[in-house]
């Protein structure tokens, strides 16, 4: 019984990161219609570029990181993989948005091997793995037989924080109503005045700036960054995303915990069994439910 | 005349709304039947389950004793219901010879491994169903533009390339989803011929939806009226433009189309 | 007429043969040596998958992103004859041929049996969810042999008997472009490029799209099995990780690049992207970041892919072929030349 406590605790850490990952996929294609490839390297970007930001911080400190710094890094990483998922979007995909969607989703295929492939190639970051910081103070809670960390508790409450909060963003607020009423007919959002442009930049924004804080967490646990680390990450939670039903927020974080507590569960048994689980639950869960679990189809106006 | 076609009780709701209520027709061979309605009456939902696009909540289809009720459309098809589409839906990045040999799919008797050689009798096979399609475009006045991909056609002929498509599946019933929407007078003038044509040479039952009065009366042998998804009327064009109901529907919707 | 037939017919072939001897003279003169060979080998297994991957995507207009998968069941699948059932070393050189060509036909049966199989219930998923059903195939079949411990588990198969040859390969990429070339101006081909224009009024034209879509999984997963077949005996040495989504997404880049829904596209992507990171190997570690440049710049001006939908003569059937191919001419009906590739 511990055992299985202490598993699920570690599916609900693993499930926190697909799920704030997931966040964007969905939000993206809810919103554009488009995979997003790349997606996943958002991910990347946001553990890389917080590995820089805490060894800055440390030079200046020299000490420990204090509280406001880590927020500081990770405010400022989130913002900054925020931007450049807008950059993204505003160079490669908003060019595509008429066409094909295999054209946008190879463009995709490309972007993602770019922001992989160009820090690669920087001197200074190269291909090796290198170790994340420690941003979270380490304390150990035993409960009857279970560890918990303060690491895995910080970590669950930020990110059911940001999932409420965006949450609460799409649901209940004006910006909210207009990116519900773009993801259901453009057409229509543009006659009402909705500035599409901006919904669109600003989707990426959130789903960047939310790989970003997965990225984080996920490097808090398994402690070392790659330039690749992105992408199988991506896979997954792209999965994630289209079991709970794709374009439904609720259904991204519900597919996210879905796939993180059935993979840690599976791998306890062996750990290819772990890779494959999330595929295996997903084409049995489509078998049944072709758009997913919270996702519905309407039928086609001919 | 025998009955082909017969319709019965047949309903469909899309959450909430009863978009097609209690529809019942028996379509004789050789008539042409006209279906009439202002915007949103349900017209081309009785179309979508005549041809199985979409599924009744409830009411049968019958054709040769059998319910089509619950097929897939290319059974549908196969059972001798084509149709064109009031948003045309043709193949565009093929030509227009191509796309009506796709129509002919369903009765063409290429088979896998044959094809893949490509042997004599494949050859033999695509000689033949290419100069078919041939005499049937000459028909129909649109061999000229039979090498041009679909898509560059202008609207009027792809509505009319719709049709001669429709025709290649040799059908038992054809049914027109608005034929001459968007086109001009002389346009309008062609299809009426085009569909006069249909039925004196290959003798066509045809189920017909349209908007313009002044197009379906002379040629209609009979005339169902919808309105918020139930028949309010059905009679011969004499009738139907005297019926105070019809007239009141349509100038309800704002209509001014009565001739 | 009749020799203008046979001399259309043969030109192809004539043409192949004489790439094939241009290649070898130059190998012997010193100029292309082996790696050039075994490159120009890859790029020849590179074009039968991407054909594969266009019967699915680029004619039927659905969407697989885990052809990979079908490309190692057919890499396991014949390197298991020619390297466990049989061993290479008991294979009497007279029967090695036949052994080969027959490990190829199982690469290619298992693939296709696969692809049926989940073609059956899955293909009824609408584009984007078959997408990603196909891409969690690749990565189920993938991990499931990483499972297996007798053809070698995650280390994967050794000492599997380079039987294939650049003249294997030239064959075969000449017979899959033959084959797909006629199914395409089939009734086949044409109910798949129905089924991908618009498949409701495919439907209502009487085209049974689901066992059409079957039909055009099924072949495809064929065509990728052969090529794995060919792979596993040009390269020697197999493993589940050659296989990865990385394969599957390179795959698609070089269909959607080359240009779908055109064969010569297939070819012209398969070939310049699979030697184009070769010939960027001195930018080093900037090599794929410049791949990927050149990549996206491709997708955002040149939509159709580099080949723009041209097809070579020779991959086309034309109206005028029918007529001509039985010594007709067709005087009485006009025949525009279509611009743009005509499917
Ligand atoms: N797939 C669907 N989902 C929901 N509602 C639908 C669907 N198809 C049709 N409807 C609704 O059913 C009603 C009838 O539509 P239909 O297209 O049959 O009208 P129509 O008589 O053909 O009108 P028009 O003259 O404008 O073509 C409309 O209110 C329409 O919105
Ligand atoms: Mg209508």
């Amino acid at each position: 019984m511990t055992t299985f406590f202490q598993l699920l605790i570690y599916g609900l850490q693993l499930g926190s990161v697909y799920a704030l990952l997931a966040l964007g996929y969905t939000m993206v294609y809810g919103i554009v219609g488009m995979i997003n490839f790349a997606h996943g390297d958002f991910l990347m970007i946001g553990a890389l570029s917080t590995v820089f930001l805490a060894m800055a911080f440390m030079n200046t400190s020299s000490a420990a990181l204090s509280a406001i710094q880590v927020i500081t890094i990770i405010l400022i990483a989130m913002i900054g993989t925020g931007l450049i998922g807008v950059l993204v979007e505003a160079i490669a995909y908003k060019p595509l948005r008429d066409r094909p969607r295999m054209t946008a989703l190879i463009t995709a295929v490309g972007v993602s091997m770019f922001l992989q492939n160009f820090p690669r190639a920087l001197p200074f970051i190269g291909p090796n793995p290198r170790p994340f910081p420690r941003l979270f103070p380490l304390v150990q809670l035993n409960l009857g037989g279970v560890t918990i960390t303060s690491t895995q508790l910080i970590m669950l409450g930020l990110s059911i924080i940001l999932m409420v909060i965006l949450y609460f963003i799409v649901n209940k607020t004006p910006l909210g109503a207009q990116m519900r009423a773009v993801s259901m007919d453009k057409d229509a959002a543009l006659l009402m005045g909705i500035n599409i442009n901006v919904i669109i930049s600003l989707t990426f924004f959130i789903g960047a700036a939310l790989a970003s804080s997965s990225g984080i967490f996920y490097a808090s646990i398994y402690p070392q960054v790659d330039v690749y680390m992105g992408s199988w990450l991506g896979t997954k939670s792209f999965i994630a995303a289209v079991l709970g039903g794709i374009g439904d927020i609720r259904g991204a974080m519900l597919g996210g915990f879905i796939l993180g507590i059935s993979e840690i569960f599976a791998t306890s048994i062996n750990s290819n069994l772990g890779y494959m689980i999330g595929f295996i639950v997903l084409i049995l869960i489509l078998l049944f439910k072709p758009a997913g679990l919270l996702g519905k189809f309407s039928i086609e106006k001919v | 005349m025998a009955t082909i076609l017969s319709v019965k009780n047949l309903t469909i709701k899309f959450g909430g709304l009863v978009a097609v209520e209690d529809f019942s027709v028996d379509v004789q061979e050789g008539e042409l039947l006209a279906i009439i309605g202002p915007n949103g009456a349900g017209k081309t939902t009785v179309f979508n389950m005549l041809t199985g696009i979409y599924k009744p909540t409830s009411g049968s289809i019958e054709m040769d004793g059998k319910n089509l009720v619950g097929m897939r459309p290319h059974q549908f098809a196969a059972h001798g219901l084509a149709r064109t589409f009031q948003n045309i839906r043709l193949f565009h990045n093929a030509s227009v010879v191509d796309n009506i040999k796709m129509a002919y799919t369903l009765h063409s008797s290429e088979k896998f491994f044959p094809a893949l050689m490509r042997t004599e009798s494949v050859v033999e096979q695509e000689w033949e169903l290419d100069m078919e399609v041939m005499r049937l475009l000459k028909i129909f006045n649109l061999d000229q533009q039979a090498d041009l991909l679909s898509k560059n056609l202008p609207y009027g002929p792809q509505r009319k390339l719709e049709i001669v498509r429709a025709m290649m599946l040799k059908p038992k019933i054809l049914l027109l989803d608005e034929p001459v929407a968007g086109m001009n007078v002389a346009e309008i003038d062609e299809i009426a011929s085009l569909i006069a044509q249909i039925r004196e040479k290959f003798k066509m039952t045809i189920i017909l939806i349209e908007h313009h009065m002044n197009f379906v009366m002379p040629i209609a042998d009979r005339i169902k009226v919808l309105d918020f998804g139930k028949t309010i009327a059905e009679g011969n064009p004499g009738d139907i433009q005297k019926n105070p109901k019809v007239i009141e529907a349509y100038l309800g919707g704002g209509y001014h189309a009565i001739a | 007429m009749k020799f203008s037939k046979r001399f259309k017919s043969i030109l192809p072939v004539i043409g192949l043969a004489a790439l094939y001897g241009l290649i070898m003279l130059l190998k012997s003169m010193g100029i292309a040596n082996n790696y050039h060979i075994q490159i120009l080998m890859f790029a020849g297994v590179n074009i039968m998958m991407t054909l594969s991957l266009n019967v699915v995507n680029g004619f039927t207009g659905q969407f697989s992103i885990g052809h990979a998968g079908f490309m190692s069941l057919g890499a396991y699948g014949s390197a298991i004859i020619t390297t466990l059932i049989l061993k290479p070393s008991v294979i009497p050189a007279s029967m090695e041929i036949p052994v080969f060509l027959l490990s190829l036909l199982v690469g290619g049966l298992v693939a296709a049996m696969v692809g049926y199989l989940i073609g059956l219930p899955t293909l009824k998923l609408k584009g984007d969810y078959l997408a990603i059903v196909t891409l969690a195939f690749g990565e189920i079949v993938r991990a499931g042999l990483r499972l297996i411990e007798p053809i070698g588990a995650a280390r994967g198969m050794i000492g599997v008997p380079n039987y294939a040859n650049l003249a294997w390969i030239f064959l075969f990429v000449a017979l899959t472009l033959f084959f797909v070339r006629n199914i395409i101006y089939s009734r086949f081909g044409r109910a798949w490029i129905a089924i991908r224009d618009n498949e409701i009024a495919a439907e209502a034209m009487g085209i049974d799209s689901t066992r059409y879509k079957i039909i055009s999984f099924t072949f495809s997963a064929f065509i990728a099995g052969v090529a794995g077949g060919l792979y596993a005996h040009v390269v020697s040495f197999i493993q589940p990780d050659t296989f990865s989504f990385v394969k599957s997404s390179d795959l698609l880049v070089f269909l959607y690049a080359g240009g779908s829904g055109s064969l010569t596209g297939s070819i012209v992507g398969a070939l310049l992207l699979t030697s184009l990171p070769e010939a960027l190997r001195f930018l080093a570690s900037w090599r794929l970041v410049i791949y990927a440049l050149v990549l996206v710049i491709v997708m955002l001006y040149s939509p159709k892919g580099i080949t723009g939908g041209y097809e070579l003569p020779f991959l086309r059937i034309t109206r005028k072929d029918i007529y001509e191919n039985r010594g007709k001419k067709i005087s009485e009906t006009p025949l525009q030349e279509t611009k743009e590739g005509d499917v």
